[in-house]
């Protein structure tokens, strides 16, 4: 068998596959599209394939087997987080808020799958998918992706699609350079122990030089990454207000495993939402008060080896990268969310839906997802909530199903209210 | 029928040889591809072609109609001065205002495809397949960074 014979087989048997999952029956049609938009990407790599001449040059042939293999290796995950996307676990209630919210950031035409995931133990985020721009994927790790409580993380899934629709990394790139060129230039011996032939003095150290410019292509891209994250952290707080620092505790703290370069550690990530709560707080009284000792509920996540001083040495620039730009992405994600009109938390509102809670009875009219989350978290944290009510024996599951229903009840009145 | 390799220009209309976001690598070879075809004189469009020579205008920033900006992200920075040490076409450089230049005959090159000299060609091939390689290789040095499962060999 031929190399290109073996592409096409395997192109075959996935493009199979994707016609058997496309007979599921999916809640929404979202998942559908996606699986359309799926098929037609392997559809290309084999007609590319197939229609390649039978004489041609070897080094092209493997090149386009090789784009298909990797192709396949990408999107394989993310088959069966569609086919998931079926699954009766997964809270379908809030389907309909989130793509509402969505969209209203995004524009209509912004499509959304809800799924769950067995791959990591957190909200499941994908490299972006270029045949897949307006797509918000959210994926909920799945013994959590049916508690209600976790859904201001979505913010944060919903975060990275706007930081690639408006191109942010693109737009930040310039000044993320700028940071890390001078955290060069201010540890200049450091460098020259890894690079002593790009420069003689620290005059040295300027854009203009290929030999830096090139050596710093991965911090810089690195600290665009973690600057995605903190873009997306930035989205998820001003959305959600604090149900967004509870959930994220509690799918988070304290810690667990190495760290990514792609992300900033964790008591950064903490210590940065803090810095954000406290700016948005300026413009609405009362609002992103962090619980006291928030931060001590974390670790930061072990460290690169020892033996990888150089790697270290990148990492730390892509620090100094990333946390330079963090006031600019506070206020990117508040004014542009801010301009979206987005519904935010209304102390009120949350107070008389914590009136109907009390009675385990969902509140009507309640205007928006963070009210209810909020009201949530305020209940979860209340032992004595429903000391009332001594019937209640598993408090957790009676407050999901509680929230549940009430944004079930709140997507009904948003499509009552949206009918002609 | 087959399609141009997806990029994020559908997207948000403008894509760099260092987009992680971007599917550099499969339009390079769908260019090498057309170049590869021309050379052989079978009938093809150069579609692929004239939109990596977009992509190339766009990250150095060549396109004449906008105000010059001097800033080259240092992605493609990595990506195209590899492409052209790999790449037989190309001289080796070693200051920022060779590699534009590089750039600059690579883009004039490729625009000028249908009518060039075989050799040409044959080197502008070379080149493309020499850019899928750095474009794949500086994408997956990015992502394989991220810490493994720890259940996974």
């Amino acid at each position: 068998m031929s190399l290109r014979e073996y592409s096409v087989s395997r192109l075959n048997s996935v493009l199979e596959g994707i016609g058997r999952l496309k007979e599921s029956d999916f809640p929404y049609p979202h998942s559908r599209d996606a699986l359309i938009r799926l098929e037609q990407l392997f559809f290309s790599h084999k007609s590319r394939l197939e229609g390649l001449s039978p004489d041609k040059r070897p080094a092209i042939v493997q090149m386009f087997c090789s784009a298909a293999l990797t192709d396949l290796f990408k999107y394989l995950a993310f088959l069966g987080f569609i086919l998931r996307s079926t699954n009766v676990r997964n809270a379908f209630e809030v389907y309909g808020p989130l793509l509402r919210l969505s969209q209203q950031v995004l524009g209509k035409d912004t499509k959304l799958v809800l799924s769950s995931e067995w791959e990591g133990y957190s909200p499941f985020t994908y490299r972006p998918i270029a045949e897949l721009p307006n797509f918000v994927l959210i994926g909920f790790p799945a013994p959590e992706s049916s508690n209600p409580l976790l859904i201001p993380l979505a913010g944060h899934e919903l975060g990275h699609t706007i930081w690639n629709v408006k191109s942010f990394a693109t737009k930040y790139a310039e000044k993320v350079e700028e940071q890390i060129i001078a955290e060069i230039r201010s540890r200049f011996e450091e460098y020259m122990n890894f690079y002593s032939a790009h420069a003689s003095k620290k005059e040295d150290i300027v854009p203009e030089n290929l030999f830096v410019k090139r050596a710093i292509a991965l911090p810089a891209e690195w600290a665009i990454k973690q600057c995605e994250e903190f873009f997306c952290d930035f989205v998820g707080l001003y959305l959600f207000d604090v149900a967004y620092l509870h959930a994220f505790a509690y799918l988070f703290a304290p810690t667990a495993g190495q760290r990514s370069v792609l992300y900033p550690n964790t008591l950064t990530r903490v210590e940065k939402l803090k810095e954000a709560a406290a700016r948005y707080a300026q413009k609405v009284a009362g609002a992103y008060r962090v619980p006291e000792d928030y931060a001590a509920l974390f670790r930061n996540k072990s460290e690169l080896p020892p033996n990888e001083e150089q790697k270290k040495f990148l990492l730390s620039l892509a620090d100094a990268g990333s946390n330079g730009m963090t006031g600019d992405l506070m206020s990117e994600a508040q004014s542009l969310l801010s301009a979206a009109n987005v519904p935010l938390l209304s102390s009120d509102e949350k107070h008389r839906i914590l009136d109907r809670f009390k009675f385990v009875v969902p509140a009507v009219e309640v205007k928006s997802l963070s009210n209810i989350l909020n009201a949530a978290w305020d209940v979860y944290h209340d032992p004595k909530f429903w000391e009332h009510l001594p019937q209640i024996q598993n408090r957790q599951r009676a407050l999901k199903e509680v929230v549940l229903k009430n944004i079930e009840v709140l997507e009904i009145e948003q499509i009552l209210q949206d009918a002609p | 029928m087959t399609t141009t390799a997806a990029t994020t220009t559908a997207q948000n209309g403008r894509v760099q040889l260092g987009s992680t976001d971007a599917n550099v690598p499969l339009l390079s070879i769908e260019a090498a591809n057309e170049l590869d075809e021309l050379i052989e004189g079978r009938a093809t469009t150069l579609e692929s072609v004239a939109r990596l020579a977009e992509v190339l205008k766009q990250s150095f920033q060549l396109d004449p109609s906008e105000a010059r900006r001097s800033f080259v992200d240092s992605g493609t920075v990595a990506v195209f001065s590899q492409a052209i040490d790999e790449s037989s076409s190309g001289n080796s450089v070693s200051t920022m205002q060779e590699l534009v230049q590089q750039a600059t005959e690579i883009v004039k090159t490729l625009e000028t495809a249908t009518g060039g000299p075989t050799q040409e060609l044959e080197k502008l091939r070379d080149f493309c397949i020499a850019l899928a390689n750095a474009s794949t290789a500086y994408q997956q040095s990015i992502f394989e960074m991220r810490p493994s499962d720890p259940l996974r060999s």
